[in-house]
């Protein structure tokens, strides 16, 4: 059972890169190749629904592989080029892409819970460089969730402003 | 599909249409409405107040830091500033619109300090070892620009909530709104359903009225088919006559009997009402007219009765119409006209049994009753006599017992013809029953004495007249009556009594023996009785010659002898000389006057003509002719053949007429005169002033000479009147070119005055009295 539903998330996951590369519609991210992060602390920690936690460098992020997605924002002198690991990859990873809802925690210690279905429906981006470099934590650094506003007028709506979390620092799954 | 019915279908379109109108409006406003309020959800403003929440936070937070720093500044020391510093440059930079944006007073100052502060804390951080003091200042600072953004915060806290308490009014407003709409949409809705309902239930109701209708029109169809049938066929017309206030009138309906009883179609009738009223007898029109106008004027129905002529047979018709006052001012009549002539006849033969005896046809009881009022009532007024009487047959009872009835009735009848002969076209011979008749007179004279007379020369004919044989049966039967005469001229008298009186005057006649006339008022008989003696007396005396003439001479002014005036007298073998006064009344009403006034003329005459030889020359006579005498046929021949006779000139006569002759038959008079001028018969009106004078007839007649009478003379100097009538009188008489001569002077002081104002001539005591023509000889010769 397990197995199927791995396979059919990993069929999905085919489905969308396909479709992604096949025809990437405006404002979507797309697969970028970038030079490896030299190794440095761990950034970003994962907790499961199980308890099992993970933790992650940059260059542990970035293995899951890059895209690439320019679009506005909400705030001003924002909007830019950004890249970084798609957030359902990084659940998937950490055991979390069939969580119906995970929290994210920033550094400052604010906090959001999303639901599973930003990540099954747009390709939510877990950002770590802007404009191929890393971002400094006075520029929303080091990792930051960018949503494919540009995609969806969906999600031009306040919501979604609260969800764009910077500083991110721990991803948990939410008790249902 | 009636009218009501498309009407009712059309306004529910125009309903539907103006509700969905209206859902559209609404629809449209609620979501402008909607929009707006969410483009001012105060979400910015929530966002704007917790920004400055953070940033104050934050801010407090490096505030600490440095603070903290300023004491002891180790590695995590270090890396807590840093990250404090990062969060709030981040904010800085986040908020950059945010303080543009925000229209508060000082807002712009306070983010540039705060910029300019947080370069310098950064700028203050690169030092591996940063200054203790200079992180106390920064402090120090933060804790100034914390107090400021805390202000500032208070602010935005104040406007946000006068944003949400706005916008909560909004909300009110738009529930409100949107609760109102849908009451009026609610209400828009349960209208078009009554009203489809309503509808729905009009046109079934509308659609039962329409059927309803149509048989409505089936039987008033029917009805009126039947109803023609019926006026048509019906004796008589039944109408409708319309008579507009400009006198157009018109009969809208008429029944086919229009044709029979008129002669007219009913549409030409109903083209002009104008041809009926053309039908009717010229007698009976003014009638109808005049009984449609009170009609009109008290709007009450109205009955009349008229005739027609139609193809030359008269017929009587009965009209009834009742008047009604239509919306356009005409007036309209619903009535019926129906044939009465078999009524009408029916009516007079009724009339005529209940008011005529069968068996003579004279009128009865009841209807000489009521003449008889009536007789009394036009008595009163004129002041005419008139006289009851009562006429019983003596032994009628024997020749019915004898003979039988039928003889009876037989003589009934004859004597009812003689008694219709012996009276005047106007006066009324009825019969009582039995052998019973009355003779009603009327317009006797106006003096009882006078009636009394006409009345018995009446009477005394019919005795005679009955007296006469009749033929009954092929048998003569001779008979008699009685006759009671009761006289009336007084209202007073009731006419049961008069017709008592008038019974009791003929059993008095019957107690004489019968075959007698007798009055009931016992004065009136013996009036009569003496006036019976005193005609038979002047009979036989002017069969004998007992009249004989005297002559008062006439003088002219100088005292010259001109004439003289005949007078009658009776020389009574017994009573001596009686006076004209006594006797001319009564030959005058009895006729004696005919043969008394021929016999004064051609006596006047003759002895003119004796005398004369011995007055040596022609002397003139007056003679007095009586109205009656006047009157008669055959006076003008009279007249000459007397002249011619006596051989005097026609010059010398001269006739006296009365003034009353003048009130009748002018036209007679005055021809009668004109012929005998003609020859020279000269005429003087007598007694002039005393009567009913005319000036008009004074001018038209063609006399000689007027009389001035005596009862003026004698007054004429101590009555002034009496003066200025004779005054009048003469000059008259000179204006008119007539001789005016005086009568009853007696005394010279009269003549004197009459002279003086112009009088002629002159006769009376003072020249001299009546006398037989042998004494007046010697007064030529006097003179």
């Amino acid at each position: 059972m397990k197995r199927l539903r791995h396979a059919l998330a990993a069929f999905a996951a085919l489905f969308l890169f396909v479709s992604a590369v096949r025809a990437a519609p405006a404002g979507a991210p797309y697969p970028v190749t970038l030079p490896a992060f030299p190794a440095g602390p761990q950034v970003l920690s994962t907790v499961a629904p199980d308890g099992a936690t993970q933790r992650y460098s940059m260059a542990d992020l970035e293995a899951l592989g890059t895209w690439e997605l320019t679009t506005s924002t909400f705030w001003p002198g924002d909007d830019g080029t950004y890249q970084g690991v798609l957030l359902s990859a990084l659940l998937r990873d950490a055991g979390l892409a069939e969580a119906a809802a995970v929290r994210l925690v920033a550094q400052d210690g604010f906090s959001q819970v999303i639901p599973r279905a930003d990540w099954v429906t747009w390709p939510v981006l877990l950002a770590s460089r802007r404009d191929g470099g890393a971002m400094a934590r006075r520029d929303k650094g080091p990792l930051r969730i960018i949503y494919p506003r540009e995609m969806d007028g969906a999600l031009h709506d306040a919501v979604y402003r609260l969800r764009w979390i910077w500083m991110l620092a721990r991803i948990e799954a939410v008790a249902e | 599909m009636s009218m009501a019915t498309r009407l009712w279908r059309r306004r529910f379109k125009l309903l539907t249409g103006l509700v969905l109108v209206l859902v559209a409006a609404s629809v449209v406003h609620l979501w402008t409405k909607v929009s707006r309020i969410e483009n001012a959800l105060p979400l910015d403003a929530l966002h704007k107040e917790r920004s400055f929440a953070v940033l104050l936070e934050e801010v407090g937070r490096l505030e600490t830091e440095l603070r903290l720093g300023a004491l002891e500044i180790d590695a995590a020391r270090r890396e807590r500033l840093a990250f404090a510093l990062d969060l709030l440059i981040l904010r800085q930079r986040d908020n950059r619109d945010l303080y543009a944006g925000l229209q508060l007073p000082g807002v712009a100052e306070l983010h540039r300090d705060l910029g300019a502060a947080l370069a310098g804390v950064d700028e203050t951080l690169r030092d591996p070892q940063p200054d203790a003091a200079s992180l106390a200042a920064w402090a120090e600072r933060f804790g100034a620009l914390r107090e400021r953004l805390r202000a500032l915060n208070g602010r935005v806290f104040e406007a946000s909530i006068g944003q949400a308490v706005t916008q909560r009014a909004d909300l009110d407003r738009l529930r409100n709104t949107v609760s109102a709409m849908i009451v009026m949409l609610g209400g828009l809705g349960m209208a078009l359903g009554v009203l489809l309902v309503r509808q729905q239930r009009n046109i079934r109701e509308l659609e039962k009225r329409d059927l309803a209708l149509q048989a409505a029109e089936v039987a008033q169809r029917e009805l009126r088919e039947r109803l023609e049938r019926i006026t048509d066929n019906m004796p008589g017309v039944i109408f409708q006559y319309r008579e507009w206030p400009d006198g157009h009138s018109c009969f809208p309906y008429a029944s086919q009997g229009l044709r029979e009883l008129f002669g007219v179609s009913p549409e030409a009738a109903a083209a002009d009402g104008g041809v009926i009223f053309s039908a009717m007898h010229p007698e009976d029109r003014p009638r109808v007219i005049e009984l449609l106008r009170e009609s009109a004027r008290d709007m009450q129905p109205r009955q009349v009765e008229y005739r027609v002529i139609l193809d030359g047979v008269e017929s009587w018709l009965s009209s009834h119409g009742t008047p009604r006052r239509e919306a356009d001012g005409s007036l309209l009549w619903h009535g019926y006209t129906h044939d009465v002539t078999r009524r009408r006849l029916a009516e007079d033969e009724i009339k005529h049994l209940a008011f005529y005896d069968s068996l003579t046809g004279l009128p009865n009881r009841r209807l000489l009753m009521d003449r008889l009022r009536h007789a009394l009532a036009l008595c009163a007024r004129t002041g005419a006599q008139g006289a009851l009487l009562f006429i019983d047959l003596d032994n009628f009872k024997t020749l019915n017992d004898t003979r039988g009835h039928d003889c009876g009735d037989t003589l009934l009848r004859l004597v009812a013809d003689r008694l219709r002969q012996s009276v005047r076209l106007d006066d009324t011979v009825a019969r009582l029953g039995g052998d019973e008749f009355v003779i009603m007179l009327e317009g006797l004279g106006a003096r009882p004495e006078e009636a009394a007379t006409q009345a018995e020369q009446i009477g005394e004919k019919i005795l005679a007249l009955l007296n006469l044989p009749y033929m009954v049966d092929g048998q003569e039967y001779h008979g008699t009556p009685s006759i009671g005469v009761a006289l009336f001229g007084d209202r007073e008298t009731r006419v049961e009594d008069l017709l008592k009186r008038a019974d009791l005057a003929m059993y008095q006649a019957k107690g004489a023996g019968r075959n007698t006339l007798r009055f009931f008022d016992p004065a009136m008989q013996t009036l009569v009785a003496a006036n019976s003696a005193l005609e038979a007396e002047m009979r036989q005396g002017l069969r004998q010659g007992e009249f004989i003439l005297h002559y008062q001479p006439q003088f002219d002014a100088g005292g010259a002898l001109i004439g003289m005036e005949a007078l009658v007298r009776w020389q009574h073998p017994q009573r001596g000389l009686v006076p004209p006064g006594e006797f001319i009344a009564l030959a005058e009403s009895t006729g004696l006057i005919l043969p008394l006034g021929q016999w004064v003329l051609e006596t006047a005459c003759a002895e003119l003509a004796a005398c004369k030889p011995v007055c040596g020359r022609p002397l003139g006579v007056a003679v007095n002719v009586s109205a009656r005498q006047f009157r008669h046929p055959d006076f003008v021949e009279a007249v000459l053949g007397v002249i011619e006779r006596s051989g005097i000139e026609a010059a010398q006569l001269k006739i006296e007429l009365t003034e009353s002759l003048l009130l009748e038959d002018v036209e007679e008079t005055v021809e009668r005169i004109g012929r005998l001028k003609a020859h020279g018969v000269g005429f003087s009106l007598d007694d002039f002033g005393t009567g009913y004078s005319s000036l008009s007839y004074l001018k038209r007649l063609p006399l000689d000479q007027i009389k001035i009478d005596r009862s003026f003379v004698r007054d004429v100097l101590s009555d002034a009147n009496d003066a200025a009538i004779a005054r009048t009188v003469i000059a008259l008489g000179q204006t008119l070119g007539l001789h005016v001569i005086a009568e009853g002077v007696e005394t010279e002081a009269q003549r004197d005055f009459l002279i003086e104002h112009g009088c002629d001539a002159f006769q009376g005591y003072l020249f001299g009295r009546p006398a037989p023509i042998g004494e007046l000889r010697c007064l030529g010769t006097l003179h």
